[in-house]
């Protein structure tokens, strides 16, 4: 028993000393609770957010959201990664978000890179955040064009995904509408929009059903106001496949995904003719507001907390787009090094908007700077 | 003469290894934890013993105990009930609903319990009555209440719902009344578990159900009445887990009875039930599950490193425990 127990505490003792040790002296610790956890947006967002940390002397430590949003798993992870040393919160969720603004009053908090409009406005779900002194705001991105129109489709369909989980989808499918509607009033040859949108519930397009509706099998293209590249493009691939809906049908769609096969059927002649994305670098505005309030630097201008901003939007609907975003955008690079130099902002670009680095820094200006990266910024 | 005495205690000391063996690992594991965290921890200039993260400790562990507790009932008679996430999502929802709308939380507990005996009653009875292994029968309730859950969101149009402030909570999220509430449950279960013919015959079926059943022992009810208790655990579990934050979501409870397989079979609860089955794994299992997410994230191990450590623990204990003589899955 003796030998047993000394094995234990010399197992407890190596194992103690291989532990990393404390951090040298910083700022403190940002936790990024975040909603991806793989995949070319996910590695840059971590890459960023660590460059920009370290220029600035903080540490960065990624929690993973609950999977589902839920309330009570993401103030648990929250509570879990929370040290002594923690300063700030970037939230891409915001299920428990109150919880653990009451958990932890002096936490500053962001909340980025999400359908948040729905849920931080005042009718929101979480529109009791607004009542915090320590919300700072967030970045959202949206824009839908008028792509069907100049694509020249005759006969298309929307998919979203449900109102109560993205308000915005169905926001955006009745504005989608109306254009079209307005569009009819004057065209030569009228646009149809076949049916209702379809309510995908978090599960790819049904082949075994959706083209067997009305219309649906000689649509020239869906809309999908939901993440169509991982919910829309594999069931139109295999409808493809087993020939039950036009041959020739394109999607036009939101999110990215950098699967090389996916990738290589983006363009103006391939099966997705458009993706709409948040800018990437939009990741900066958090990370600039955070440090400012934590450091004591706020913008003059700041126009007061619970302010919402647009992030730069990237509209990716030509090949040579879709060219320049793999080829060279941080989507394309395998390693940090790379990542971090394909952005369109280094930290030498980037620094003098941090109130922190430039006491002059103004928060108008750090706005329009982070509304201002295109996917035509990769082409230049 | 010596000789002979020593080679009796060596002799009763390898029986009593034998015996408690699975104990004495899972114990080992809790007691390896606590040392090395205790210390890794305060090289990181932390303590996992401070007031907050005590706290935390505590609320991470306490609806994965207070449902594991229940669950070693159903585990002991050699069956899972993969349905318990889904119970507690329904029922967290229904204490807010319910609440909400009658401004009374009893009210709400009482309908949660009706619901869960029910629930319990027709799982712990589908199994034997219809002849299939009664995992069958949970996997049916998890995918009906997974149905219901959808609905109810959809019909509120949101995926969270809140308290109504007027329904003081706090009481949920004071450590000490999570506590003494887990002791509570323990000593009500345990007492069943070991001191009547309940405990007595679940274990005894898991064991052999043929030989129960020739004794006389009334297979269909013993069957049930765990089932009942793991309903009233569940009830008591929810209320926590709602409680925690005032709120339930679509998704609440995803995943729980994952987390309660895995802190059973981190406590040491054979897979297969039967007499060795052993209250205390529900509590040592989930106190070691908990130490883990809480503890490996304060001495700096990223988030998606704790994952990996937690499967390759959690692999290292299955692999064990079934390829001992006997070994089995729950069914």
């Amino acid at each position: 028993m003796k030998k047993l127990i000394a094995i234990v505490l010399t197992l407890v003792m190596l194992l103690g000393i291989a532990v990393v040790p404390a951090s040298a002296e910083s700022k403190g610790k940002i936790l990024y609770l975040s909603n991806l956890n793989s995949g070319a947006q996910y590695e840059f967002y971590v890459s960023y957010l660590n460059m920009m940390a370290k220029e600035l002397g903080y540490t960065v430590e990624i929690v993973y959201a609950d999977g589902f949003n839920d309330p009570a798993g993401n103030l648990k992870n929250v509570k879990n990664a929370y040290t002594s040393d923690v300063v700030g919160l970037i939230a891409t969720q915001d299920g428990g978000l109150i919880n653990i603004m009451e958990e932890y009053p002096d936490l500053w908090v962001v909340g980025f890179f999400s359908d948040f409009d729905a849920v931080y406005t005042p009718e929101g779900t979480s529109a009791g955040v607004l009542e915090k002194d320590h919300f700072l705001g967030l970045t959202l991105g949206e824009a839908y064009a008028q792509e069907v129109i100049d694509r020249g489709y005759k006969k298309v369909s929307t998919c979203i995904f449900p109102a109560y989980a993205y308000p915005k989808h169905t926001v955006a499918d009745a504005g989608f509408r109306a254009y079209i509607a307005n569009y009819n009033e004057t065209a030569a040859e009228p646009i149809e929009i076949v049916g209702d949108a379809t309510v995908l519930n978090f599960s790819p397009l049904d082949n075994n059903t959706y083209w067997f509706e009305d219309g649906h099998d000689e649509l020239d293209c869906i809309v999908g106001f939901c993440a169509g590249t991982t919910f829309l493009y594999p069931s139109v691939l295999e409808a493809k496949a087993m020939g039950i809906c036009n041959p020739d049908m394109q999607i036009i769609t939101g999110g990215f995904d950098n699967d090389p096969d996916l990738m290589a059927d983006c363009g103006d002649d391939k099966n997705i003719v458009r993706l709409t994305t948040a800018a990437f670098e939009s990741i900066i505005w958090p990370m600039a507001m955070l440090d400012a309030a934590i450091t004591g630097n706020m913008y003059k201008d700041y126009p007061g907390n619970k302010t919402q901003l647009d992030s730069g939007i990237m509209v990716i609907n030509s090949t040579e787009k879709f060219e320049a975003v793999v080829n060279n955008s941080p989507m394309g690079a395998t390693n940090d090094a790379d990542r971090l130099g394909l952005a369109q902002a280094s930290w030498e670009d980037m620094k003098d908007f941090f109130a922190s680095v430039n006491p002059d820094a103004t928060y108008q200006a750090l706005t329009e700077y982070c509304q201002s990266f295109t996917v035509e910024g990769y082409m230049n | 003469m010596t000789a002979i005495v020593q080679e009796k205690e060596k002799q009763t000391l390898q029986q009593w290894l034998k015996k408690h063996g699975s104990s004495v690992a899972s114990m080992g594991g809790l007691l390896f934890c606590v040392i090395f965290f205790t210390i890794t921890t305060g090289l990181k200039g932390e303590s996992i013993w401070s007031a907050s993260k005590l706290s935390t400790l505590i609320g991470d562990v306490i609806v994965t105990a207070l449902m594991a507790v229940g669950a070693v009932f159903i585990y002991s008679l050699g069956n899972m009930d993969v349905s318990i996430g889904k119970q507690i999502g329904l029922y967290s929802t229904l204490l807010v609903l319910i609440g909400n709308s009658t401004g009374s939380l009893p009210l709400a507990i009482l309908a949660c319990l009706a619901i869960a005996v029910v629930i319990g009653i027709i799982n712990g009875s589908a199994g034997e009555l219809l002849h299939m292994y009664s995992v069958i029968s949970s996997v049916v309730f998890m995918m009906v209440l997974s149905g219901i859950s959808t609905i109810i969101y959809s019909n509120l149009g949101t995926r969270n719902i809140s308290m109504n402030p007027g329904i003081d909570l706090t009481l949920f999220r004071q450590p000490w009344f999570m506590v003494l509430v887990l002791a509570i449950e323990y000593a009500v279960i345990g007492y069943f578990f070991y001191f009547t013919k309940f405990g007595k015959y679940a274990r005894a079926i898991g064991a052999n159900q043929t030989a129960t059943s020739q004794s006389g022992v009334n297979i269909i009810l013993y069957r049930v009445i765990p089932y009942i208790f793991l309903a009233v655990c569940l009830v008591t579990a929810s209320l926590f887990q709602m409680g925690y934050t005032g709120a339930a979501s679509d998704s609440t409870g995803t995943g729980f009875e994952m987390n309660v397989m895995v802190s059973l079979i981190l406590g040491g609860m054979p897979l297969k039930g039967g007499m060795k089955s052993r209250l205390s794994c529900a509590i040592i299992g989930s106190l070691t599950f908990s130490l883990l997410a809480v503890g490996l994230p304060i001495i700096g191990v990223p988030t998606n490193m704790t994952f990996l450590i937690k499967a390759a623990i959690f692999l290292i204990v299955v692999l064990i425990t079934c390829r001992q003589k006997g070994g089995a899955l729950p069914r």
